[in-house]
Parts: structure tokens; sequence; C-alpha cells
């Protein structure tokens, strides 16, 4: 009986981890988000999202978000002649702790989408204990166009990378930004550095594909220096 | 004719003038702008129409799959044992599956396990789960064909039996994707249990050459054989006229002395025997062991490495040779006289020269007898 005791406490402790490290995701975004709500301590964590023998409560572990106005600025698409009133392309996002041990099948991908789309969502993170299944990865897909659904396992937010020492900053660049990065140095998209959108940080910050990070270094000789990625 | 006779007159001056100045840089590959800018817009767009027909085809056929698989999730439709499912769902199941490729077959068998079904699609149990929290486990204990196996390749399926009839089906799907199936005839898919009857009323070796399906797999061959401009290449396959009896294969340039095999298309090697059985004279015919320098004979005594050691003193006069030369050597004097058709002593001196200016010798080689 301590035994199992001792194994839920050590779940509990990893899932507050990784609870207080989707929410810093989401507010390095650039999405609303309360201090205390970001900073919740372990204890409080416990009181709120645990059933009464002490068991995490996935069921209720979710949460959802508006994008700042900053965000939105970031966001926007210029409007053009042809097209005069762009829609800007981020919405509220909502994020889901899985409580299923095992795999993510079509089934419960599909519900999830739908979820999303019914409260309007325009991005959804799934927190899950084990990969999902090819298929719901070609549904992830096939939403695309209406929901940005992100899928992270639990064991990957435990930390969060960004605060390690040695991960430079990334910025996301506004498309105004992008395009005068491009006009100074006389660049096509595709001069620049890639980064991969597998990538763990590409991951955290949701970038999209043409999206362009801006990668601030430290350097023993110029005190900081500025590169530039683009998502691919 | 009247251009050649301009070309002369033209001053060489004013032509230098008229030609450009030739750049350094290689010329574009033309092969492909070439051919490029020789198509018309028309053409170009027909291409492209074509391709983008092919990928609207293909996202179909990936759609298609996709919707099977989903629903494949709920079958069987009514909890019928698996050996003996309703023909209905076993005959939308054999036509479903029919654009799958095996790999979108197990992502069919994952999907069930996910949501707790055996692995076979015909089969209403929950798939089996093991005791225990081990990654692998034991199969067929007691047995001859006992493995140790990964507990969730056991866990995909509610009973051995319903595993075998899932990998039945799984063999007899099509490794070519559905989409690049031109003008294969789309496969029949059995189930275990229906192949088995099936087996009892005809006999297997009919069967299985009915199976074979030659007549079809040409017809599909020749479908494909399409040219780029759509027009069909006409092939006709004849049968190679053959006269004269046929006969056994034989080494080339095999020989009485049964050296053939030193030979490499036609060419033997020159530091071995055979080149030496050729040039040098009948006499020396014995067995003692003569080393081959090129195409220079030595006898053996010279060097500590041949002596056999029975020998006392060849040993003595070989180790001091090592050194330095003793051409003066009884034992050694006496043989070489006798045998070997340049003076040794000779050949050492050069040897020793040669060496001295560092010139490497590569081993010298024993001969074989």
């Amino acid at each position: 009986m301590d035994d199992n005791a001792g194994v839920v406490g050590k779940e509990v402790t990893r899932l507050w981890r990784a609870w207080r490290t989707v929410h810093e995701m989401v507010q390095d975004r650039g999405y609303i988000l309360a201090e205390e709500e970001v900073k919740i301590s372990l204890d409080s964590f416990r009181l709120q999202y645990c059933k009464d023998n002490g068991e995490p409560n996935r069921e209720k572990m979710t949460f959802s978000a508006s994008p700042s106005e900053d965000m939105m600025k970031k966001y926007a698409i210029e409007p053009t002649a042809a097209n005069p009133n762009p829609k800007v392309d981020v919405g509220t996002i909502y994020v889901e702790f899985v409580p299923d041990t095992g795999s993510i099948g079509v089934q419960q991908m599909k519900k999830f989408v739908t979820f999303c789309n019914e409260h309007s969502h325009k991005s959804g993170i799934m927190v899950t204990n084990s990969a999902i299944s090819a298929q719901a990865r070609r549904i992830i897909n096939g939403a695309r166009d209406y929901a940005y659904i992100e899928v992270f396992l639990e064991e990957d937010l435990l930390v969060n990378i960004t605060r390690h020492e040695l991960v430079p900053k990334h910025i996301l660049l506004s498309r105004e930004e992008k395009a005068a990065l491009l006009k100074r140095y006389h660049l096509k998209e595709t001069q620049l550095p890639r980064i991969l959108s597998k990538d763990p940080i590409a991951r955290y910050l949701g970038l999209k594909r043409g999206n362009v990070v801006k990668i601030i270094r430290d350097s023993e000789t110029a005190g900081r220096y500025a590169s530039y990625r683009l998502c691919v | 004719m009247s251009d050649h006779l301009l070309l002369e007159r033209t001053h060489p001056a004013k032509m230098a003038s008229q030609v450009l100045p030739k750049g350094i840089l290689k010329p574009s590959r033309s092969s492909h702008t070439d051919r490029a800018s020789i198509r018309s817009p028309e053409e170009a767009r027909q291409i492209a129409v074509q391709h983008a027909l092919l990928l609207e085809q293909r996202k179909q056929i990936e759609q298609q799959i996709f919707s099977a698989i989903e629903a494949l999730l709920d079958y069987p439709t009514t909890p019928r044992p698996a050996s003996s499912p309703l023909p209905d769902d076993a005959s939308t199941f054999k036509t479903l599956l029919r654009p799958f490729q095996p790999s979108d077959y197990d992502d069919l068998i994952e999907e069930r396990n996910i949501s707790g079904k055996c692995g076979y699609v015909l089969c209403p149990l929950p798939r089996r789960h093991r005791p225990g929290a081990g990654k692998f486990t034991l199969v067929n204990k007691n047995r001859a064909d006992f493995g140790i196996v990964e507990t969730k390749e056991v866990e995909k399926w509610c009973s051995d039996r319903c595993a075998r009839r899932a990998l039945y089906i799984k063999v007899q799907l099509n490794e070519t994707a559905a989409w690049e199936r031109i003008g294969l005839e789309s496969i029949k898919i059995d189930l275990m249990e229906e192949e088995k009857e099936e087996r009892k009323q005809d006999g297997d070796l009919a069967r299985d050459i009915a199976r074979l399906k030659i007549d079809e797999d040409a017809k599909a061959l020749d479908a494909e054989r399409v040219g780029e401009n759509g027009k069909k290449i006409e092939l006709t396959i004849r049968e190679k006229n053959v006269t004269g009896v046929a006969k056994a294969p034989e080494l080339e340039g095999s020989d009485e002395e049964g050296d053939g095999h030193l030979n490499i298309e036609g060419y033997t090697s020159g530091a071995g025997p055979k080149r030496r059985h050729k040039k040098n004279k009948p006499d020396d015919d014995d067995d003692d062991g003569d080393l081959i320098y090129g195409s220079v004979k030595i006898n053996p005594g010279s060097f500590m490495t041949v002596s056999d050691g029975s020998n006392g003193d060849r040993i003595n006069s070989s180790a001091t040779e090592s050194e330095a030369p003793q051409p003066g050597t009884e034992d050694r004097s006496k043989r070489s006289s006798s045998k070997a058709e340049v003076d040794e002593a000779t050949l050492w001196r050069q040897l020793d020269a040669l060496r001295a200016e560092g010139i490497d010798f590569p081993e010298p080689e024993k001969k074989q007898s």
C-alpha cells in the first residue's frame, strides 16, 4: 500500500512538472495566462487536480487560453488588394491531458479534432502517455486547414528545454520582420539556414513551415550575435 | 557556296570584331533547358495536368484506404466466431482490403488493438493480455518451436489461431502501392477457412497453376509498357532458334598440366611455375624445391628460409651469407656449378648491390611441386 502511494506520488509530481511546462510553453507563445496559473505549486496542484485518494485526475487537466495583443500583431497578415481583410490564423488554444495509458488511435484523435472545431479553438495540444498511431497522425495532417493539432508526450515535457543554459533564445519573427530581414540581406527564403519543424524548439514554439526564428547566442568575441533560421 | 566565298573575302580583323569573346564559364547544360524550351505551353500544361491527375488519384486512394480502416475498426457487425464469419462481413472485408498494402494492414491491426480488439478483423473477441509487465514472453513452452517474442506481438490477437488467420491475409496483399498498380488485376483475397474448403474440392496443383496467372501477368506487363506520349510499344517475343548440339562448358585455357585455374582471362601470371616450365630447359625436372626469382632459378641452400634444418652445414653457410655473401663456400658452389644456369655468386652480388641502393625485393617464391 505504501509502495503504491509512492508510485502515485511520483506520477503526480511528473504530471505537475508537465503541467507547468505546458503552461510556460503556452505563455511563451504569446497567449494570456495568469502568473499564478503558470507558477502553480505542487501542493495546490494536488489540491486541484487529484482525486480524494491521491491519484491524478487527468480529465480535469484541461485549459484554454486566448492570444494576447502582441501575439495577434505578430501573426497578422498584411491586407493586400486581392485579400483586403485577411483572417488571422491564430485563435484560442486548447490543452488536454489524455487519461488513457495506451497509444492514441484514430477514434480518439477524431474526437479531439471535433472538440477543437466545435469550440472554435484554432490550435489544440494533446499531452499523451504514449505515441500516437500512424493513422491518427494522418488525421492531424488532414485537419491542418481548420485546426492546428500538436501532440506532446508527457515525458518530453518534464523539463522546459528553453530554460536550459545551453539553449539559445529563439524568437519568432512576424511576417513584416521576416520581409524586412529578407530585403535587408537580399535573400530568398530558401537561402536562410533551416530548422526542422520537428525540432524540439520548433515544436515548443509551434513553428509552422515558412516561419523564421531569430536565434540569439552568446559570443565570446561579439557579446551576442543573432542568426536566423527558416522553419521547414 | 556563296556563303563560303563571302567568308573568304571578309577581312580577318573584321571577322574577329564580329565574333563574341569566348567566356571562361562552362556552357550551361543545354540538354535539359533545350528540351524544356522546345515544349510548347500547351504541351507543358498537358504534362502538368497529367501529373496533377496522378497525384489526385493517389490522394483519393489514400483516403479510400483510410476510410476502409475506419470502417473495419468496428467489424464484425454481428459477433460470430472468427472461424465462421457472416458471409456479408467476409465479403466486404475482402473488397475493402483490396487497395491495401501490407503496411496499411499493419496500421489497421494497430488501430484495432488500440480499441482493445483482436487484430483479426472478423474476430469479435477482445485481444488477450499476458499477465505480468515483462517486455518479452515465452511462446510454445515445452515444444520444438519454442520462442521468446515481444509481449506486444503476442497481445495483438485473441489467440494463436486468429494470428494465423490475420497473417494469412497479410501475405496475400500486394506490395505495390495501389496507385501504381496500372493494369494489374485486382487481387482476390481468401480467408484461411475458405481456402481449406476449396482445397478439399479440387486438386492442389490445378489451383496453384491458376494462382500463377501467367496470362494476366503478361497482360499487365503489356499495359504498363506505354511510351511517354501514350503510344503502345509493340513487342513480340520469339523463342531463339538453336542449332547444333549442346556442349558442356569447359574451363577456358585449361591444358594437360591442369594449370587452367591459374589462367585469368587468357593470361597466366608471370612469376609462377607455369612460365618456367615453358621457357626453361627440360632437364630440370627435379622436385628439390627450386626457387624462382623472376626468370632466374636459385637452388636451395642459398637461403636460410628454405633450409629444412636437416642439413647442419647448410644452415651455417646460409647464416653467414645473409650477412655478407661468401660465394666460395664449398657446399654451395658444388651444387650451383652442376645445376644453376646463372652463377649464383654473381647473382648474390647483384642482389646485394641492389639492396645497398635501397631497392626492396619481394620475397622469392618457392617452387610449387
